[in-house]
């Protein structure tokens, strides 16, 4: 069944029900329908200030109101190309001189080994800068972030990377002392668990500053218009767990469940490959064991056994990676398990057909008895 | 001894029929396909200068505004001083002011055109057969082009000419900017003072957008917002536009005629031009611009 793996060319070029799921992974199930993050409440750590479509002197006046309530760490997940109004460009450039703990955002992009950034146009000298990138194929659901990348002797470090670095120097050791590259994004809260508050609110004075004491407060959009889809991603929390539909997560949300994760050091280990591997070969091994003892002995009800069988073990291969993410954090792939239980009919098939022409040929003996069904 | 000739079984020679059959059947297929993919071929005569024709085997037909011509043999004959504007089955055009072979005219556009079935179908087939399905977990930075963040600004995009407060007289009116962007991420966006929000008009416009939308609807006295967009980000630039009835118009050209005191026409003209454009008057004074560039010629000063 590996070898099919091996074949070069794409053969689910017309399978709609790959074409559908290619993106899939059965442990969103998880989120998107048992909703299990709904048990962690909202996070008091973090605060997200949402922007809107506010012009550059609106964000100046709001960074110097968040500032008086002395936050432990202002981060803008705002990438500014380059000059506009000259007045509240230098507005803005004082709010962010006047801001202590300062991150901003820039998109970085790679060039072989080569790393290229989109310098932002408002980085000051307090400002610690860090890339907002995540990894995700376009439209696809982003379930990875690297927390820091190297070129030659530079380090490059994420954006919630900085901001754990300026706010909580021993989550940020802890998070450096890991593996970095890609790194799952555990997440455990949707846009409702983190307290938002509008940039208008604050420049309206109808909120209490103090709410920021000592809190990460992340600048940026944050809209719950599900028709607003302007900086907004596929993530495990998506209401639709397959199939065609909108991005339902902001950026800003996302760099605020890496923040949680890292804070919480609850980061999702991942069953290795090699033991996904074995653990497949012995339930498939059982399986087809289980088959082909129906196949020879009872083969009127052979059929109806294995669809059923194959039914039930999916839906617990389902099940026990939905136990593991949500009780354990432990993400394990189920895929070649599935695909090997579903396959086992059509190898049997092949499989005894060899058998009897192994037999024909070369009188090698078989299980299975005279000609093949 | 003489070979003995050995007959072919029946299955042999049975077998051997069903390979011409396929043999047959696959050449078949691919000439069919070959023949919908170039039976679309054809450009189409769009505009005209001078004098253009088609020569075939010493046959010259000259060419008028509407011909189509799919043939990819003989010669584009275009008299000094002419150019033919060309439109492939694509709707692509491109201009010709040289003569030359028709087979390189047709070069000059895309092989495989935009509305060929059978070419984006096959095209497809095997794009698809052969895609490899990476990992972003084995190549990460291969899949890092996303940004998880807002962008504010319009990097590549320069608008700033524009004023805040466009006159509009009902002319034809043509708004320009520059653009690095790739096509179909700028858009123009209007919308008319106290209609409803959802009466707004919305439009992909990479380096200009005509005004003449407006022409259809218009009252003096009416005003639009209009606003320019990367994607559906913060704009870029935004203004108003004013609909000023011919009064009104007339009474401001009146008041800065009273400010030139120039004797030559085409300089006068150009003043006038400068000062509409600065005014806001665009559509206006880019009728006195052309009035100035014909004087010009006129006189040869």
């Amino acid at each position: 069944m590996g070898l099919f793996s091996l074949l070069p060319l794409n053969t689910h070029l017309f399978d709609p029900i790959k074409m559908a799921l290619s993106d899939l992974s059965f442990n969103d199930l998880a989120f998107s329908v048992i909703k299990s993050h709904k048990d962690n409440g909202i996070d008091k750590r973090i605060v997200v200030v949402d922007i809107g479509q506010s012009s550059r002197a609106d964000i100046a006046a709001t960074i110097d109101s968040i500032n008086k309530g002395n936050p432990s760490a202002v981060a803008l997940d705002i990438t500014f190309a380059g000059p506009k109004d000259p007045v509240a460009d230098s507005a803005l450039r004082s709010a962010l001189m006047n801001t202590k703990e300062l991150v901003l955002a820039e998109k970085i992009g790679f060039h072989g080994d080569s790393l290229q950034s989109a310098p932002n146009y408002f980085r000051t000298p307090n400002a610690t800068v860090g890339y907002i990138n995540f990894i995700g194929e376009e439209d696809a659901v982003i379930r990875h972030y690297s927390p820091s990348e190297n070129t030659g002797d530079s380090t490059y470090q994420s954006f919630t990377s900085q901001i754990i670095r300026v706010s909580n120097l021993q989550s940020f050791e802890q998070l450096s002392r890991r593996s970095q590259g890609s790194t799952l994004i555990t997440y455990r809260r949707d846009a409702s668990q983190y307290l938002t508050i509008d940039h208008a609110a604050i420049l309206r004075g109808e909120v209490d500053l103090s709410v920021l004491n000592g809190k990460i407060v992340l600048v940026g959009l944050a809209n719950t218009n599900a028709y607003d889809i302007e900086d907004k991603f596929f993530t495990p929390l998506n209401k639709k767990f397959a199939g065609k539909s909108t991005p339902d997560l902001n950026g800003i949300y996302i760099h605020a469940n890496i923040l949680s994760m890292v804070m919480d050091q609850d980061y999702t280990k991942k069953v290795p490959g090699w033991l996904m591997m074995l653990v497949s070969v012995i339930v498939v091994w059982l399986h087809m064991a289980f088959f082909l003892k129906y196949y020879i002995e009872k083969h009127i009800w052979f059929h109806l056994v294995v669809k059923s069988v194959q039914l039930v073990s999916a839906v617990l291969f389902i099940y026990f990676g939905i136990l593991l993410i949500s009780k354990a954090g432990i993400q394990a792939n189920f895929t070649m398990m599935l695909g090997g239980v579903v396959l086992a009919v059509d190898v049997l098939y092949f499989y005894e057909g060899l058998a009897q022409w192994l037999r024909k040929k070369f009188h090698i003996p078989t299980v299975f008895p005279g000609d093949h069904h | 001894m003489a070979a003995q000739k050995i007959p072919y079984p029946d299955c042999v020679s049975g077998r051997s029929s069903l390979i011409i059959f396929m043999k047959t059947f696959l050449i078949l297929l691919f000439l069919l396909g070959g023949f919908c993919a170039g039976a679309q071929d054809s450009l189409l005569v769009y505009q005209l200068k001078g004098k253009v024709s088609l020569r075939i085997n010493d046959k010259s037909q000259p060419l008028k505004i509407g011909n189509k011509f799919g043939t990819r043999q003989g010669r584009l004959e275009i008299e000094k001083g002419g150019s033919v504007i060309l439109i492939s089955s694509t709707y692509q055009a491109k201009e010709f002011v040289k003569s030359g072979a028709v087979n390189d005219v047709w070069k000059s556009f895309p092989v495989v055109n935009a509305t060929d079935v059978s070419g984006k179908y096959f095209s497809y087939v095997w794009e698809q057969f052969t895609h490899k399905h990476g990992s972003p977990e084995a190549d990460r930075r291969k899949y890092m082009s996303n940004a998880g963040g807002v962008a504010r600004g319009c990097p590549g995009v320069d608008v700033v000419h524009l004023p805040d407060t466009i006159f509009y007289t009902g002319k034809s009116l043509r708004l320009r900017w520059t653009s690095k962007l790739p096509a179909g991420r700028l858009h123009f966006n209007l919308q008319r003072k106290g209609a409803p929000a959802d009466s707004s008009l919305r439009i992909s416009a990479d380096t200009s957008v005509s005004l003449q939308m407006l022409q259809q609807q218009v009252k003096p006295g009416m005003r639009w917002d209009w606003s320019l967009q990367i994607d559906k980000q913060q704009p870029c630039a935004e203004g108003v536009i004013v609909y000023v009835s011919p009064e009104q118009y007339t009474a401001t050209e009146q008041a800065l005629r009273k400010d030139i005191h120039l004797v030559d026409p085409a300089g006068a003209a150009l003043m006038l031009a400068l000062m509409l454009d600065w005014a806001g008057y665009l559509d206006a004074a880019e009728g006195y611009y052309r009035e100035a560039a014909q004087l010009k010629n006129r006189t040869g000063s």
